[in-house]
């Protein structure tokens, strides 16, 4: 089922005034695709959600569900009429509840016949691998247990879209990163349309088809997970999503097959350019850490090469974090582990023109 | 289904209503709670201004004022219950403080059990246990004046009558204070388990020793919450109606609350004006002193040294002492429930009352337990009571929770006002709330409702005595629950009304359960309202008793109160469970 967002505003009254907590949001959701809202807190990701799922009335703008308006100035249907499903952040597992009758919750709402209910609700369970906990009373599940029975109470009453708000939020590290992989599959097996809220790029970037990031209250940008990584189009998309370095400078040489070059504190960087950015305009370079190529003697042929003094490293097994001095700028570089330079080494650090990322400076 | 989707407006509540045309829910609400607190509240007023009977108002006047304030009784009355409750309450607050320590911190013997005794005193109305010591220490009959008199007489002092006399301001100070420590034991219980141990193992390290720990650092971070108590008790010492009036009646000792009952029940002819003026200056007394307690309330609310950590404090091992403490803690129970209760028995099991000997021994029998189980009215008392118990209790729970629900969950605009409306009748004690309703329902138009002398308008006079406990109970219940609880109602397809029925009120069972209970065994207590508003047809259980009592039929009114005894000792234990469970989710 495809969702549609158009001209989406909400606008919140707090003590210091009123605050737009989402302006003029549109996009678009595919059917069956694994839509991502990424942004910090307070970016108005979680009340976007909460608008699709109803639970927020939006002062401006229209949401559809499939052909239907669920959402406008004049329409508003209340959640219980939405054909959706929705996992919280704090699960919001009914404790007085046992396993079984959250799931069927939903169900009954819909007065679903005894039988076919409890067959859908040991369905739904065996989906998340909770079947053998069907009669457990709530308060007994651990965290991970109890996120899976909040989406097996999502998904049983078969929704077109899928709401999560940062489900995976409260869960421990590795169970995160298990879950998520096994949420990403559960939902392509099924072949559901889900919107997913979260403020982890890592999570953002390993579940989905498609992330907007967001920030203030509008989508800074839409786009495939590589291509958010590999292309940010602003300085804030690059710094949210990874870790990156930047160098301030002026085109002094507008794009020639591609490769222009900018004038930087630290030299003349031949980067790629696009066609758009004039000769004399400021421009931000941003490098990621792992573009660098660091050795202590340096390669005739290298496109860029910055020279520099290695301040700190930290060994973290898969990599070494490397902080390097090059001239008044700190540059941190991703070294493998294996790598032997050490604290105060000279180093050359070599990079090539398409790992550089070129943004505009918007005045 | 345009109805239900009508309903079902999020963020949440506050459209929902907007829907209704004009937030209709708490309109209706309020307006229902306006009906039933301000209206006859300000009936009481306006009689205070009329002379005459309220229905048949003979014209303005100030008269009402002037007798009032030129009596010397009413000077008197309001100089004795202000002395009565000061000295009462710090009597209270000296016990129940030393309790609260000793079982909290301190190593004494069975303080498992202590803790679930200290409850029981709660299920002794005030008027049996003023009637219990009454039959102890009146100053002719009283067992133990007889006693002491028999201690006296060989060392040279003979007696007729005392040495003590209950029907006294002492007599009273001793019952009003002894009465007030179950309630402030529980309000400082708590602060004195959940005080961090470092602040005082702090003190210890700066070197002070074990009392200088106590009274420096101890005690100073708990006052706030023994202030708090402290004011809190000294409120209900001055809505206390029940042994000023088994005691201080016939003693010829007037408070405020007595003073209205006599005014407008006894004496002749009745003054219902001066009766208003009472009530006024009363409700005006109580309402200043409420405002002082949520000031200070507010103001321990920032004291953060009690925190909600779960840890166990140090316990301090009291040696030599904790044998003496426990026996201190064995004559509390004896002289609070044990000796009332032994000496209403005795009572119930004679045919006319007489001082326990081994000659009346003879006489011990169940005949006036078997005279009122033949009694014909019998039936319809107990069934008043019960139907009156059940209708008080659920009805302001039920109010209390759906009020307290718009309260705290919606984003209405006159949520503060409602609010502030229920937490009112606090100021009010249920002897002016009785007379209030009196005097409203006595008078057109509501007198062609037929309320009065009605069950009806007894259940009014509780519901809103205990509208402003329940709706706090409520508030604090429901901010427990989460929100996104019943969001996540709402996206599985329920409506607001199926969600709060389905989800919320579920979770909020023990507190809801505590309250109905709470309420339950206050109705079953409570003298004040049933016996400023009795009539023939809407006599319950504690009416009848003190009927009994007043007729001089003291044996059959005592084994009415032993009944009453045993049917409230399981529901004050039911409550405690709740109690408990309660406080454990909060955790």
């Amino acid at each position: 089922m495809r969702v549609n967002v158009n001209g989406l505003g909400k606008t919140f009254q707090t003590m210091d005034g009123r605050v737009d907590a989402i302006q003029d949001l549109s996009f678009e959701v595919e059917p069956g695709q694994f839509y991502t809202l990424l942004g910090p807190s307070g970016c108005g990701k979680s009340t976007t959600l909460r608008c699709l799922a109803g639970l927020e009335r939006p002062d401006h703008g229209e949401i559809r569900i499939g052909d239907r308006v669920v959402s406008s100035p004049t329409i508003f249907l209340p959640p219980n009429e939405r054909p959706i499903g929705m996992v919280f952040q704090s699960y919001a597992i009914w404790p007085h509840m046992t396993v079984f009758n959250n799931v069927a919750f939903p169900l009954k709402q819909q007065k679903v016949r005894k039988n076919d209910r409890e067959r859908l609700v040991m369905e739904a369970l065996a989906l998340v691998q909770m079947k053998d906990l069907a009669h457990r009373p709530a308060p007994y599940l651990s965290g991970g247990q109890q996120q899976r029975v909040a989406l097996a109470r999502a998904l049983v009453s078969e929704p077109q879209v899928l709401l999560l708000d940062e489900p995976l939020s409260n869960l421990d590290a590795k169970l995160r990163e298990e879950l998520r992989l096994e949420i990403k599959e559960l939902l392509q097996r099924l072949n559901i349309t889900a919107v997913y809220v979260t403020h982890d790029q890592a999570e953002a970037l390993a579940m989905s088809d498609r992330v907007a990031v967001m920030f203030g209250g509008k989508i800074l940008q839409e786009a495939n997970p590589k291509e958010l990584y590999l292309k940010p189009n602003a300085k804030f998309v690059a710094q949210f999503i990874g870790q990156v370095n930047f160098f301030e400078g002026t085109v002094s040489e507008s794009s020639r097959n591609g490769i222009g070059v900018v004038k930087t504190a630290q030299g003349d960087f031949r980067c790629a350019l696009p066609g758009i950015i004039q000769s004399g305009a400021e421009a931000l370079v941003a490098i990621r850490p792992e573009s660098f190529l660091v050795s202590a003697e340096t390669r005739p042929d290298a496109a860029n090469v910055l020279q520099g003094r290695v301040e700190k490293s930290v060994f973290l097994g898969d990599f070494i974090d490397c902080q390097i001095r090059v001239g008044e700028q700190i540059v941190r570089a991703k070294l493998p582990p294996t790598s032997d330079l050490t604290l105060a080494d000279q180093v050359f650090l070599q990079f090539e023109p398409h790992a550089c990322i070129v943004l505009p400076v918007s005045a | 289904m345009n109805g239900t989707r009508t309903i079902a407006i999020p963020r949440f509540n506050a459209q929902i209503l907007r829907r209704f045309r004009g937030n209709f829910i708490p309109f209706a609400l309020t307006g229902f709670l306006l009906f039933l607190i301000i209206i006859p509240l300000a009936r009481l007023l306006i009689s205070s201004f009329q002379s005459g009977h309220p229905a048949i108002p003979e014209g303005w006047t100030l008269q009402n004022y002037v007798t009032a304030y030129s009596m010397p009784l009413f000077y008197q009355a309001l100089g004795t219950t202000i002395i009565i409750s000061a000295i009462g309450t710090l009597f209270t607050l000296a016990i129940a403080i030393l309790f609260a320590w000793l079982i909290e911190r301190t190593d004494m013997p069975l303080r498992n059990l202590a803790w679930a005794l200290i409850l029981i005193p709660m299920a002794i109305p005030g008027v049996l246990f003023a009637l219990g010591w009454a039959l102890l220490l009146a100053p002719k009959t009283g067992v133990l004046n007889i006693i002491l008199r028999s201690v006296f007489e060989p060392l040279g002092f003979p007696l007729t009558e005392g040495p003590l006399n209950i029907y006294s301001i002492g007599g009273l100070i001793f019952l009003d204070g002894l009465r007030g420590v179950t309630t402030v034991f529980l309000m400082v219980v708590g602060a004195f388990r959940m005080m961090d141990p470092t602040m005082e193992e702090a003190a210890r390290v700066a070197k002070a020793n074990g009392r200088a720990a106590f009274f420096q650092v101890t005690l100073p971070a708990l006052m706030p919450a023994v202030l708090s108590a402290a004011i809190y008790s000294f409120i209900s010492s001055m809505e206390s109606f029940e042994g000023p009036l088994a005691i201080g009646l016939p003693g010829g000792i007037f408070v405020l609350s007595t003073l209205i009952y006599f005014t407008t029940r006894l004496q002749a002819p009745l003054d219902y004006g001066l009766g208003a003026v009472f009530g006024v200056v009363y409700m005006i007394l109580m309402l200043v002193l409420l405002f002082g307690y949520r000031r200070i309330v507010r103001y321990s609310e920032r004291y953060s040294t009690i925190t909600g950590k779960g840890f166990r404090p140090r316990v301090i091992p009291i040696g030599k002492w904790r044998y003496p403490a426990l026996g201190m803690f064995v004559g509390y129970f004896i002289v609070t429930v044990g000796a009332p209760f032994v000496i209403l028995f005795w009572a119930s099991l004679l045919p006319s009352y007489r001082i326990p000997s081994y000659e009346a021994l003879s006489l011990v029998s169940l005949a006036n337990y078997l005279q009122i189980l033949a009694m014909p009215k019998l039936g319809s008392i107990v069934w008043n009571t019960l139907l009156l118990m059940v209708i008080a209790a659920t009805v302001t729970m039920l109010l209390a929770f759906f009020v307290s629900w718009v309260i705290v969950r919606t984003e209405l605009s006159g949520r503060g006002a409602l609010d502030a409306v229920t937490f009112f009748p606090h100021a009010v004690p249920g002897i002016v709330i009785a007379l209030a309703l009196m005097m409203a329902y006595l008078s057109p138009p509501l007198k062609y409702l037929g309320i009065y002398g009605t069950l009806w308008i007894l259940a009014m006079g509780f519901i809103v005595s205990y509208i402003a406990f329940a709706t706090r109970l409520m508030n604090s219940a429901i901010i427990q629950v989460q929100k996104e609880l019943e969001q996540a109602a709402y996206v599985c397809g329920a409506t607001p009304t199926r969600t709060l029925l389905a989800i919320t009120l579920p979770l909020l069972f023990p507190a809801f359960a505590a309250g109905w209970v709470w309420v339950a065994v206050h109705v079953l207590r409570g003298f004040s309202i049933p016996l400023m508003l009795s009539s023939k047809s809407n006599q319950v259980f504690a009416v009848s008793l003190w009927e009994f009592w007043d007729r001089g039929l003291i044996s059959t009114a005592s084994a009415l109160g032993v009944l009453l005894i045993a049917v409230l000792i399981p529901l004050t234990l039911i409550m405690r469970r709740f109690i408990l469970r309660v406080s454990a989710q909060e955790r």
